[in-house]
């Protein structure tokens, strides 16, 4: 007889993270349990999406996934994939992120309340805006740019923007009626929130400015309720290999934006080594603070960071 | 439980729970308000939107609407339907509705103080200002174990309102 | 889908034994919800889950941004009511109509229409309106089915005039921009105040006796009377022109709105320190009662939610390849019954995440539903025999039987269904001002 799960997702069922990633692998594991185990998407999603991690742990859904940021204070070993600099592929930097956790990060014990499925980013974050060209940090100065909480909006206002800290669905919003110049996003959301016409000028940050961490969460007893070879046959599908098949669409995505942009007329710059160098100075400091969070939890964070990014084959370490 | 006593009991929830209350929601109404304005202009003239203005807008409507529910619940004053009433003896549909209130608060209240403790386990903050959200949960469950208390007296006294005379 | 269906009688049954709304929506929402998870789902721990949905829907609902104009907007009426605009823009709109047959009505529609647009909420414009309208309409002798009928009906005009709050809760529900929806409301509420000084119109030709001409005013009274109402016409150009021209968000457009009703009312001194303290609690007081409504429905629609229903109506009547007109006619059906016994907050609550995906999929504008569906729900709140703008009129003129204001709605009863009729057919009415926001 089959089990069935369900799933609460809060994306709209359009967008590629649902369509080409979430339910390509609800179909994978089917298969690969044969049909005993289904997944039924609910409707509509059962919370805003910061409550996502919550609604898997209490099994309200069985199955979600989220992002770590929304729930600032709860999880402190995903910055390492946030900061500056992580990789320029979203599929490398997402299978060297379940690599690194599932070598050294994972002990810390962060997701025991929940069975973790999978962790991937998005591609990397880079500054669009549309008043000027930003080659360095004085060009931010003044720029009102909307970011979301953490470490972009501490790296945004240390470089000189206003920052506005607002939902990315407002975007559009903002944008076309001036309250914000410009925001950090990854190509692809430039695009799929329709602001390539307000948003003209972009400037590339190679490795990424920031990046995102998203995790896949299924209720710990509903997963300790399967067969064994039915949780070796849900594993089988998620972990690296759903990390991966995230991971390349999200590229898939940020190359098909990046054309878009190109065929738009936007101007796309790459930012200078002095623009990097101001980068990298501001983010130190962030580094080592993460690292000191990381040690109470028993972690080496500079090695941790050093691995995912050699693996995730980015840019020389700062 | 005599008509004096009645009287005692509402005068000392007004005083203990209702006024201090109303202070508390009266002002931070207005500091939601003064929130938004400081935020706008700060951003037009100055270039300075007000930091963290969006999570404080949300922290203060969650105080907002959880300091009010004992105030709205002592005064029985939730939307119902008052439509088919002659169909029971009004004193059975009296205690049958007091009690179904009574229970399903006391449920809210103890739903809130187990989800104040996970929160306060997972030291969840707002994402600028770093304010923890466990305050909010404590005082959210606490108000809401204020209305179930509010709903059991306003059972035992035989009453339909826990307010003072002449107050509003 | 058996479920839901079970869940909708026994809330049903609830609520006419007078359980709060939103005890008894939450209640089933949680029973529904722990049940659907144990026998449709195989859950063990189904019970778990539904009593932690209890606290993450009330924290969630509690710590929703987009929500916050909700109170700010309360805020704002409640100040401009404290600080007596609302007797000023009656005395503008008299200075102007009075003279007609069935002036004194006119006037109190077309007040209402403009309270409207600094109010959020019916009620509270039905509330304010009977306080000020009522006493002089008495005094010129006019029947009281026509007095308290174009207060309830022309009160009705508050939820789809912005700023609402209905639709802030529509548009949140349905992920549909709050702008638009409000910018969409302003034409169909300007057609809901011409047919309601129709309706008028219409009753003091067949019935000259119930609604006396008063006497014509001066230019010179006119003049003076429209300076009084300066004040409304500020705030309400400073809020939707802000929302309009993209100067600040819905949600900032309340804090200014609020903002800006507090220092007029301070600055002209007609406010005092007691006005202050109630407008700020009486806000605090009704954000409590809709919010434990609203979370009680979230809990209800989370349980249908689960149990697919949204979607197997959708699909169903896919399947059917029923016309949209069709859809329309039997939601507003479903509409009119439904509003005979509920209040309109609770029927948006719980029949807009039902149907809405439905609608989307048949191609129907999601804005376009909105105000169709607010026009429906606005109606049922001076429909029997639960007509919540009637008990708000009742409550302030004790003296008056249902029975009589019941009478006296409706000819504005029929008003509503020639412009529900309107509103269904020509789109445009709802969609020509959102479309030039861009
Ligand atoms: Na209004
Ligand atoms: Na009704």
């Amino acid at each position: 007889d089959t089990t069935k799960l369900t799933l609460s997702s809060w994306l709209p069922s359009g967008h590629p993270l649902v369509k080409d990633v979430i339910v390509p692998w609800t179909e994978q594991v089917e298969q690969a349990t044969e049909g005993r185990v289904e997944i039924v998407m609910l409707p509509s999603a059962l919370g805003h999406p910061k409550m996502h991690y919550d609604i898997a742990r209490d099994g309200q859904a069985d199955i979600t996934y989220g992002a770590h940021g929304y729930t600032p204070g709860r999880f402190k070993l995903y910055k390492m994939v946030e900061f500056p600099f992580g990789g320029d592929s979203a599929e490398a930097t997402s299978v060297a992120y379940w690599k690194v956790y599932n070598q050294s990060l994972g002990k810390a014990g962060e997701h025991r309340d929940v069975q973790l499925l999978g962790l991937f980013t998005h591609g990397p974050g880079h500054i669009h805006n549309s008043r000027k060209t930003v080659s360095a940090a004085a060009d931010l100065k003044g720029l009102k740019l909307r970011v979301g909480g953490g470490i972009m909006n501490d790296l945004a206002s240390d470089l000189g923007a206003v920052t506005l800290q607002k939902p990315s669905s407002s975007i559009y919003e903002l944008m076309s009626s001036g309250v914000a110049d410009g925001t950090l996003f990854p190509l692809e959301s430039v695009t799929a929130f329709n602001i390539q016409d307000k948003a003209t000028h972009t400037t590339l940050v190679p490795g990424g400015l920031y990046n995102f961490s998203f995790f896949v969460a299924m209720n710990r007893d509903r997963f300790a309720g399967l067969s064994q070879q039915d949780q070796d046959a849900v594993m089988s599908v998620s972990g690296e290999a759903l990390a991966r098949l995230a991971g390349r669409v999200w590229d898939r995505v940020d190359a098909a934006a990046l054309e878009a942009l190109k065929t738009n007329g936007n101007e796309i710059t790459e930012a200078p080594e002095a623009l990097i160098d101001e980068v990298r100075a501001s983010v130190d400091p962030m580094v080592e603070a993460w690292q000191a969070e990381a040690a109470e939890l028993g972690i080496d964070g500079a090695a941790a960071l050093q691995a995912f990014r050699a693996e995730s084959d980015a840019p020389a370490a700062p | 439980m005599d008509t004096v006593n009645s009287e005692t009991l509402i005068r000392w929830f007004d005083r203990l729970v209702n006024r201090p209350l109303r202070v508390v929601a009266m002002v931070v109404m207005f500091l939601m308000m003064a929130t938004t304005l400081v935020d706008v202009v700060g951003r037009y003239l100055f270039d300075a939107p007000l930091k963290g203005a969006f999570e404080l807008t949300e922290l203060m409507l969650a105080a907002v609407i959880f300091l009010g529910l004992p105030l709205i619940t002592a005064e029985n004053g939730h939307i119902a339907v008052d439509l088919l009433d002659s169909l029971m003896p009004a004193r059975l549909q009296r205690w049958l509705i007091g009690l179904a209130n009574v229970l399903a608060f006391g449920v809210f209240a103890w739903v809130l103080w187990d989800k104040a403790f996970k929160v306060l386990r997972y030291g969840d903050t707002t994402a600028v200002l770093q304010i923890p959200y466990a305050w909010l949960c404590f005082l959210m469950a606490a108000t809401t174990t204020l209305s179930t208390l509010a709903l059991l007296l306003m059972l035992f006294i035989k009453g339909d309102r826990l307010v003072v005379r002449g107050g509003h | 889908m058996e479920a839901s269906l079970i869940g909708f009688a026994a809330l049903m049954v609830l609520i006419l034994a007078r359980v709060p709304l939103g005890v008894a929506m939450g209640a089933v929402g949680v029973i529904g919800f722990a049940l659907t998870q144990m026998f449709e789902y195989g859950n063990p721990r189904g019970w778990n889950a539904a009593l932690t949905m209890i606290g993450s829907t009330a924290f969630d609902t509690g710590l929703a941004y987009g929500l916050s104009v909700v109170p700010l907007f309360l805020l704002m009426g409640n100040l401009i009511t404290e600080s007596g605009m609302s007797r000023e823009l009656y005395r503008a709109a008299n200075a102007f109509l009075g003279h007609f047959k069935g002036g004194l009505a006119l006037a109190t529609v077309v007040s209402c229409g403009a309270f409207s647009a600094v109010c959020g909420s019916s009620m509270a414009t039905a509330a304010t309106m009977s306080k000020v309208a009522m006493p002089s309409m008495r005094e010129y002798r006019y029947a009281d089915s026509l007095a308290t009928g174009a207060i309830a009906a022309g009160g009705t005009l508050g939820i789809l005039i912005p700023p609402s709050v209905i639709l802030v809760i529509y548009g949140l529900m349905t992920e549909t921009d709050i702008g638009k929806l409000f910018v969409a409301g302003l034409l169909p509420g300007l057609v809901g105040v011409l047919l309601y000084m129709a309706a008028v119109s219409v009753v003091v030709h067949l019935k000259p006796e119930i609604g006396p001409a008063g006497e014509r005013s001066g230019w010179g009274e006119r003049r003076e009377a429209l300076k009084g109402v300066g004040c409304i016409g500020v705030i309400f150009i400073v809020v939707m022109g802000g929302i309009y021209a993209g100067i600040f968000t819905p949600t900032e457009a309340a804090g200014i709105g609020a903002s800006g009703a507090f220092l007029l009312a301070l600055l002209s001194g007609r406010i005092g320190a007691a006005g202050i303290r109630r407008a700020l609690t009486n806000a605090a007081r009704t954000t409590a009662m809709l919010f434990f409504l609203v979370i009680g429905a979230v809990i209800f629609s989370n349980f249908i939610n689960l149990t697919g229903l949204p979607m197997l109506l959708r699909d169903w009547v896919m399947a059917q390849g029923f016309g949209l007109l069709t859809v329309i006619l039997v939601l507003v059906a479903i509409y009119l019954l439904l509003g005979c016994v509920l209040e309109s907050m609770s029927m948006i609550l719980l029949t807009v995440p039902v149907f809405y995906p439905m609608v989307q999929a048949m191609g129907m504008d999601l804005i376009w539903f909105g105000i169709l569906v607010v026009v429906v729900t606005e109606i049922s709140l001076i429909t029997p025999p639960v007509g919540m703008n009637v008990f708000v009129l009742r409550g302030v003129v004790s003296d008056v039987k249902l029975s009589t204001i019941f009478r006296g709605v409706t000819p504005f009863w029929v008003a509503d269904l020639c412009r529900l009729a309107l509103i269904a057919t020509v789109p445009s009415i709802s969609l020509l001002l959102p479309g030039t926001l861009g």
